[in-house]
Order: C-alpha cells, then structure tokens, then sequence
C-alpha cells in the first residue's frame, strides 16, 4: 500500500478521514415561523393557519430531533491542491496553502488513491482541483485524534492560478448565454 | 484554527426569489449535489410552496420564497459553497438574486472557566453598569454574570451594501458550559440586480468572495483567542 505524503513534509498524513453521521438540528425557519401561531413542538400534526394575506394554508408542525453530532472535524491546516500527474496507485498535485498567496505553491504531494474515497476516485484526472485539510476531531465523549480528509471540489471551474477577470454582470450573462446556445 | 476549537459550523444565506417546493432531498440527489448516502439518511421535515426544510448528515437546507440557507456542521465547509454554485451557477441561473450571506462559526473551550470570565469582562467590562455591575457573580462557575452575547458591526466606508458582522457570547454546545466560546462571523453583500440578470452575479461573487471571508472570520477569531490566552488571572 502506498502512502501519501507531502515531497516537503509538514506532516506525515495518516488516520481517518471519516466524520460523524448525525446532525445538529438547529433553530427552526424562523422568519416564517415566528410571525404565525402554534406550536412547533408536536410531532406529526398540522394547523390551518390564516396568514396576513387572508390566505389559508396548512402549516405543517416540525419534529424537533433532539440528536446532536457525536463528532465534530475542525481543520488546522488547509491547502487547495491541484492534480498534475496521475500514475497507477499514486497522483500528484501542487499543494496551495490557504493562509498563503493563492498563486504561489506551498507543497507538492504525492497521494494514494487508497487515501481516497472510492467514490471520489474518478475524478482524480489532472487538473482537478481539491481540498486537503488536516486537524482535529473531538467526540461527545472528548475523545480527540488527529483526522485528515480529503475533499474534491465539484464547483470550481478553474485552476487556483488563473487570473480573476472581471467583467460586467451583464456581459458575463451575455456571453454564458452565447456559451450555452452553442 | 487551534487545537482548541471542537466545533466548526459554515452557513450561506441566499436572498431573492425562490420556489421552496422543488429543493428536495431527491431533486439535489438526482442532480448530484448531496450523495445517495446523504439522499438516504435525510430527514426531511416539510416540502412546501411556502417553506422546505431538511437535513442530510452534517447539512441542512432550508428554503422560503425569499430566502435560501444551506450550512454545514463539519469540515469540508468549502462544501457550501460548491453545493450552492452547484445549484444556482450551474442549474438554476435564472433565480433572481440580490445577496449573499457567508457564516462562519467557531465554537472553543478556554483552559479555565475563569479566563471565559475575564474575556467576557474585558469585552464588556462592568464598571460602567455601576452597582448593577458591581453586584455580578463570577466565582460560581455555574452562575457567571455579565456579557452574555456582543455583536460588533463594520460598515465598508465606500460600500454600504457590504458589512461583516461578528457576534460572540458563551457556548452551550459543548459539555463544558462554563469555558465553552462561540464566535458567529456574518460578511454579508447586496447587489443591484437587474430585471432578467438571474444569479450570477451574486454567484460570481460567492465564488470570489467565499475562501476570503472564512479567512477573515478565522484571523478575527484567532485573534480573539490570542487575546484571551494572553490575560492575566487573579
């Protein structure tokens, strides 16, 4: 098995990069919430509420989920990588640190798929662009370990590198449309 | 961050005009936003023209005509951000959009209970609550007196359309309520949007803006912890 690793080490990357599978459920929606009566304690039910409006709707009632995250993942160091050469049980990518200058390489990596989620592995292709953090878990228990994850962006259209060209909303709008006819 | 902070929570707020009842745990599975994992564990607690709320593991959506929230309660919050240009860059762009809300929220325990105490103090001193003040407990770890919640605003000089928004108070959402911290950083945009523009400004923006201002919430909260750590105790 081969092991990723940073070519000019800050740390030696290992561990889990696993998080916890409940959720904190915060406050309800409270704009449209608040200014309508009832209870938003009973579980299943729902009201006829009339609205400023006149208008009558039937307001459903929330169910509180009293489950809270049994782990919480804080990162201590984050770097944006890009992948710049693919092999056969290995890739490697230029490391970007956050904290740093966006166009200036702070580490290059060499990472195992077997550190990959299998069902991120597909997008391992040059030019992809992920996240890389390393830090912290702590349970409800206070069990603390060190954690790693790594993270494939889905949304990010362009190399950390490439320059931002500003142009106006509408001509952007113009020319997405032209884009998006051809 | 440090080694001290246990929980890391990341929100986006959307304000323009929505239809709640298509933001579906399916409609985001189908279209590859949240996983068929997430798809599976979602609770969804009401899909409605009015309101749609759900959560998926660590996320939640919510959704009213004007307003639209995703946030996350674990690591990577980058995340929030791609699901949200997922979902109005790339499939929704005609939304009408006028601005963006980037949160970030840190919550961390002081070594002591006594240095929460002198953080709060030193953020909201007491002198100026007179006998008022003078009469507030803070020996008893379970009954602190004083500062319970401070919000500190700035205005862009030039830019009254953008303001950051920092609000910090004593955290229960950790099991040690007498040192638990929370620090809530808001950087919010407004735009002119025009007739027919749809979401991309406010997208292009989100995806300019969004690694800037989770840096800036966390130099603000670092530096607030740096402060804290440096304190004398009595």
């Amino acid at each position: 098995m081969k092991t990723s690793r940073l070519l000019s080490p800050v740390f030696e990357a290992s561990g889990d990069a696993s998080s916890s599978s409940q959720f904190t459920l915060l406050e309800l929606v409270q704009n449209s919430i608040e200014a309508r009566p009832g209870s938003l304690d009973a579980e299943t039910e729902t009201e006829v509420t009339s609205l400023s409006g006149g208008e009558i709707v039937e307001m459903p009632q929330f169910r509180q989920i009293e489950s809270r995250p049994n782990e919480f993942f804080a990162a201590i160091q984050e770097w944006e990588g890009v992948v710049t050469g693919v092999y056969a049980d290995f890739f490697t990518a230029n490391l970007y640190d956050m904290k740093g200058p966006a166009d200036e390489i702070s580490e290059l990596a060499e990472i195992s798929y077997d550190d990959i989620d299998p069902a991120d592995r597909h997008k391992v292709q040059e030019g992809a662009i992920f996240r890389w953090l390393i830090g912290h878990s702590r349970t409800r228990s206070d069990t603390f370990s060190r954690k790693w994850m790594i993270y494939f962006r889905r949304a990010a259209r362009r190399p950390i590198s490439d320059p931002v060209i500003e142009l106006p909303p509408q001509l952007r709008h113009m020319i997405t449309t032209q884009i998006d006819a051809e | 961050m440090a080694e001290d902070t246990d929980i890391v929570q990341a929100s986006i707020v959307l304000v323009g005009k929505f239809n709640p009842a298509i933001f579906s745990p399916a409609w985001f599975a189908k279209n590859g936003i949240i996983t068929e994992g997430e798809l599976k564990v979602a609770d969804t607690q009401v899909v409605h023209k009015q309101v749609t709320r759900f959560t998926a593991d660590h996320l939640t959506i919510s959704a009213q005509p004007e307003r639209f929230t995703l946030e996350t309660t674990s690591e990577p919050i980058i995340r929030v951000a791609d699901m949200v240009l997922q979902t109005f860059r790339d499939l929704l762009s005609h939304t009408p959009i006028n601005a963006v809300g980037i949160n970030y929220t840190e919550h961390w325990r002081t070594d002591t209970a006594e240095r929460r105490t002198a953080l709060a103090r030193e953020l909201a001193p007491i002198a100026p609550w007179g006998a008022w003040g003078a009469s507030f407990r803070a020996h008893d770890v379970d009954h602190v007196d004083g500062m319970n919640e401070l919000v500190m605003i700035q205005f862009d000089a030039e830019n009254l359309k953008w303001q950051r928004r920092v609000e910090v108070g004593p955290s229960n959402e950790m099991g040690d309520h007498a040192r638990g911290v929370y620090v809530t950083v808001n950087s919010h945009r407004e735009m002119e949007i025009e007739d027919g523009v749809g979401a991309e400004p406010i997208m292009a923006l989100l995806e300019k803006e969004f690694d800037p201002s989770v840096l800036a919430a966390r130099k603000i909260i670092a530096d607030l912890k740096s402060f804290s750590q440096k304190l004398e105790l009595s």
